[in-house]
């Protein structure tokens, strides 16, 4: 086995853990109120000590050992948590200093080493391996951290009037994970520790559950956390299908629905690298593709004779017939309103009368599911055939500007 | 160097005319701490020993439930009995240490280490 070509950072904490912890057991020792308050304020000098050491170690290091460095050091930290399940399952909530008190003491070395480990993690993301795999007893451990009080995070969302389907929804990730560890086990740093950032939110949530929207709120979380389980996908669009119900008939409502979907799932930030289950798409692409053919679907079926405001001298049905699609059309006007060039401020109006006044035309091959697929996926098709009328109008102008100044 | 003193958790050692050098060593009691005080007090008193090497480097665990006893009682009664400068090496055991941390009074008398050589020279050089 080849030495590390680095410092090791947390020998101090190791020697807390593995000697002076079994010591403490071996004679029988015990601890009251003072000394435990002691302990707590020497482990936060010592982890910190430890974060400024790695600050200033790993500047000395080339890029390939600092990954060396960390990971090592991630590695570490997950074992001392480990090695603390030696003197019985850390109690992941603060337990009374009863017997000799050496529950208490490894519930704050599992503070200070989580602390270091999301340390680790936050700073170092660039070295810092999520997929790394777990050994069974740290898993045993966030397992029996999370179910504290997973019951009542259940029954608290209840409480603040989430919908019991919803909920459900919610906990599944939280109930799946403890049955995996009862069986197999084997799961990734970033999956337990998206669950345990997951269930700090939720409890934020449930805290100010009495003010606001709440399920507007679990909806802005969950999007912003990229909870992508195919259960909530799958109830954002029922819930989205119900609203378009509402305005079933009126295909400028739907499309105003859809809009309204479309802008609250594109101004949600999703938070850097979160993900609930790596393995299926984000949950944003997921609804963004849904939202598009959704919304394709139905301008596809506006009839192309709808009523049209009654104007002198023009005949009835007349439109302004554009080259462009109904997309591009509405891109196109989405530029001009964001550049000024209409002032109008009720988006919903022109909508409607956009829809109403202009027949765009659907080219043929719009219909064939691969091409709507391939404008669809991105909007650098419906941008580029925008810019493309534009870059003509003003060669145009610019055509006939040389034009004049001939004459 | 000379053994005055010895006992299961404690060794008494003079190490000058006027240093006393005790060395504790294993879990300590609150009984075993009052009684080997005593024990250092009297030999304080009747060496007339001005310095005192406390060596806690073999002590393992907590022996909170003697830290008033130790700041209150004996530290004062160490005073009165002639003592001018204490080197305290610390336990690199957490609780040992911390437990002597409480225990260590403010002033110029008592100085703390981790490391037998510093304390000794520290003593030496204290007139």
């Amino acid at each position: 086995m080849s030495t590390p070509k680095f410092k090791y950072e947390l020998q101090e904490l190791e020697n807390i853990i593995v000697i002076d912890l079994s010591t403490f057991i071996e004679d029988e020792s015990r601890v009251d109120d003072w000394l435990i308050d002691d302990f707590k304020e020497a482990l936060k000098r010592k982890t910190e000590k430890i974060k400024m050491n790695m600050q200033q170690s790993i500047i000395g290091y080339k890029d390939d050992t600092r990954e060396e460095y960390i990971q090592y050091h991630q590695q570490a930290i997950i074992r001392l948590t480990v090695y603390l399940t030696t003197y019985g399952v850390p109690n992941p909530a603060p337990p009374s200093i009863n017997n000799s008190g050496i529950e208490l003491l490894s519930y704050h070395i599992l503070l200070a080493l989580e602390d270091l480990l999301s340390f680790v993690e936050t700073r170092y993301a660039r070295y810092f391996d999520p997929d790394t795999w777990l050994p069974q007893n740290y898993l045993s451990l966030t397992a029996a951290e999370l179910h504290t009080e997973l019951d009542n995070l259940h029954l608290n969302l209840l409480a603040i009037g989430v919908e019991r389907d919803f909920a459900g929804i919610i906990m599944q990730p939280f109930w799946k994970f403890a049955v995996a560890q009862s069986n197999s086990g084997g799961t990734t740093y970033s999956h337990t520790s998206y669950l345990k950032h997951l269930k700090l939110e939720l409890e934020k949530v449930i805290k100010n559950g009495a003010t606001g929207n709440v399920t507007k709120t679990l909806h802005i979380l969950l999007n912003g956390l990229n909870f992508n389980s195919p259960e909530y996908f799958t109830y954002c669009t029922k819930f989205i299908q119900q609203e378009l119900k509402k305005a079933e008939g009126n295909d400028t409502d739907e499309l105003y629905v859809l809009s309204r979907f479309y802008k609250y799932l594109h101004q949600v930030p999703v938070q850097l690298g979160a993900v609930l289950d790596p393995s299926r798409p984000a949950l944003f692409d997921l609804l963004d593709e849904w939202l598009r053919a959704e919304r394709e679907y139905i301008e596809m079926n506006i009839p192309a004779a709808m009523a049209v405001p009654s104007v002198q001298g023009v005949t009835a049905g007349f439109k302004i017939l554009m080259a462009m699609t109904i997309t591009q059309l509405s891109y196109f006007f989405h530029v001009l309103v964001q550049t000024g060039a209409i002032l109008n401020k009720n988006k919903s109006m022109l909508t409607r009368f956009t829809a109403v006044i202009f027949q765009a035309t659907t080219k043929d091959k719009m219909s064939d599911s691969n091409a709507r697929k391939k404008l669809y996926a991105k909007n650098d098709g419906v941008r580029q055939a925008v810019r493309a009328v534009l870059v003509r109008c003003i060669q145009y102008i610019d055509a006939d500007t040389g034009e004049n100044d001939r004459k | 160097m000379e053994l005055l003193h010895t006992s299961p958790t404690i060794e008494i050692t003079q190490i000058s005319n006027h240093i006393l050098y005790c060395n504790w060593v294993g879990p300590q009691t609150p009984e075993s701490i009052t009684k080997a005080g005593a024990t250092i007090i009297q030999i304080v008193r009747e060496g007339n020993f001005k310095k005192v090497l406390n060596d806690n480097a073999r002590v393992t665990g907590p022996w909170n439930t003697a830290v008033p006893y130790t700041l209150n009682h004996w530290f004062p009664i160490m005073i009165d009995s002639g003592l001018k400068h204490f080197a305290w090496v610390y336990s690199p055991n957490i609780f040992a240490d911390l437990s002597a941390r409480r225990a260590t009074p403010t002033g110029n008398i008592v100085k703390s280490f981790y490391n037998y050589q510093e304390a000794l020279s520290w003593l030496i050089a204290k007139p």
